[in-house]
């Protein structure tokens, strides 16, 4: 009879801590999911690619070749069944950036240079995009 | 039944940490939420950096390794300013956008008598009136002066004004 009353004691004990453990986990783990989804989203990381590719050409000169790391954003297009060569496009002065199926960011540059053509993946490492800089061919 | 989770029931201290744990861990995350969506939530402002950028790239336009190019003293140099400078103003369509973006203005003065020399300017000059206003939502706006001289030894101030709206894209 006594024996009956302290393992149901013990018992009540163990599944009260292990429930307020495993909602703390929960909480934390949610909170961190939420972070995570918010600094590695799809659509900041092409805001931020578009703006950033933008301002390099910006400052760019002809006869210059620019490289940008696109680690991150090769892996989340890859992720989002987008093929590393269609993330960047540049038609005229404006940067497109593509990484998930439905939408994309467009930002312009006022740099009146060409790297329309002559902006690809580097296929030696697949995480670097090469911008070579030219003069823009007046018609 | 008494409810040992929460600290229904309970008596003394566990039913202190419990009950406080669990609004700790609320306010905690609750600014955590509020933090990250705001700074995540906004766009990206490069403006700032756009201006300056642009001022130097004119800045880098009217001068030739200190000296001041001789077409840019010239009347005709309004008509070629942009061109010159490798200047475009046309930018991406989006529908909150009727206007042009962005502004350059140059103006070059006499540095011994401030007289003003030349001046010439390209983009829409409406958003000019966003540089005496302070706003997040107005347009950024750097002013660069360099100095100059030309062949025959004069010295020139060169007052470079760049201004770039784009504010639906970097501001909200």
């Amino acid at each position: 009879m006594m024996d009956k009353r302290v393992m149901s004691k013990k018992g009540n004990l163990l599944t009260g801590e292990v429930i307020f453990l495993v909602l703390n986990i929960v909480f934390i783990s949610i909170l961190i999911i939420f972070v995570l989804s918010r600094t590695n989203s799809s659509a900041f990381l092409e805001e931020q690619y578009a703006k950033e590719i933008a301002l390099m050409i910006d400052s760019s000169k002809p006869g210059m070749i620019l490289h940008l790391n696109m680690e991150d954003a090769i892996s989340k297009a890859e992720s989002n069944s987008i093929a590393a060569a269609d993330i960047v496009k540049i038609t005229g002065n404006v940067v497109t950036i593509k990484l998930k199926e439905k939408g994309q960011y467009s930002y312009s540059f006022f740099n009146n240079v060409s790297a329309e053509k002559s902006n690809y993946l580097d296929t030696s490492n697949n995480k670097e995009w090469v911008f070579a800089i030219t003069e823009k061919n007046e018609k | 039944m008494k409810n040992k989770i929460f600290g229904i029931g309970r008596k003394g201290s566990d039913t202190t940490i419990s009950i406080y744990w669990f609004a700790i861990l609320a306010i905690v995350s609750g600014a955590v939420i509020y933090m990250v969506g705001i700074v995540y939530g906004q766009p990206y402002d490069v403006r700032d950096a756009e201006a300056e950028i642009m001022a130097s790239n004119i800045a880098d336009c009217m001068l030739q390794n200190l000296y001041v190019r001789q077409e840019v003293l010239s009347n005709n140099f309004q008509e070629k300013f942009l061109h010159e400078c490798r200047l475009d103003f046309s930018t991406e369509e989006i529908l909150e956008w009727p206007g042009g973006q962005l502004y350059a203005e140059v103006n070059i003065y006499d540095f011994e008598t401030s007289a003003k020399i030349s001046g010439f300017s390209g983009g829409n000059q409406n958003l000019k009136q966003d540089c005496a206003l302070k706003g997040e939502k107005l347009s950024a706006c750097a002013t660069k002066n360099v100095y100059g001289i030309d062949e025959l030894q004069k010295r020139y101030k060169i007052e470079i004004t760049s201004i770039v709206r784009k504010t639906e894209k970097n501001a909200q």
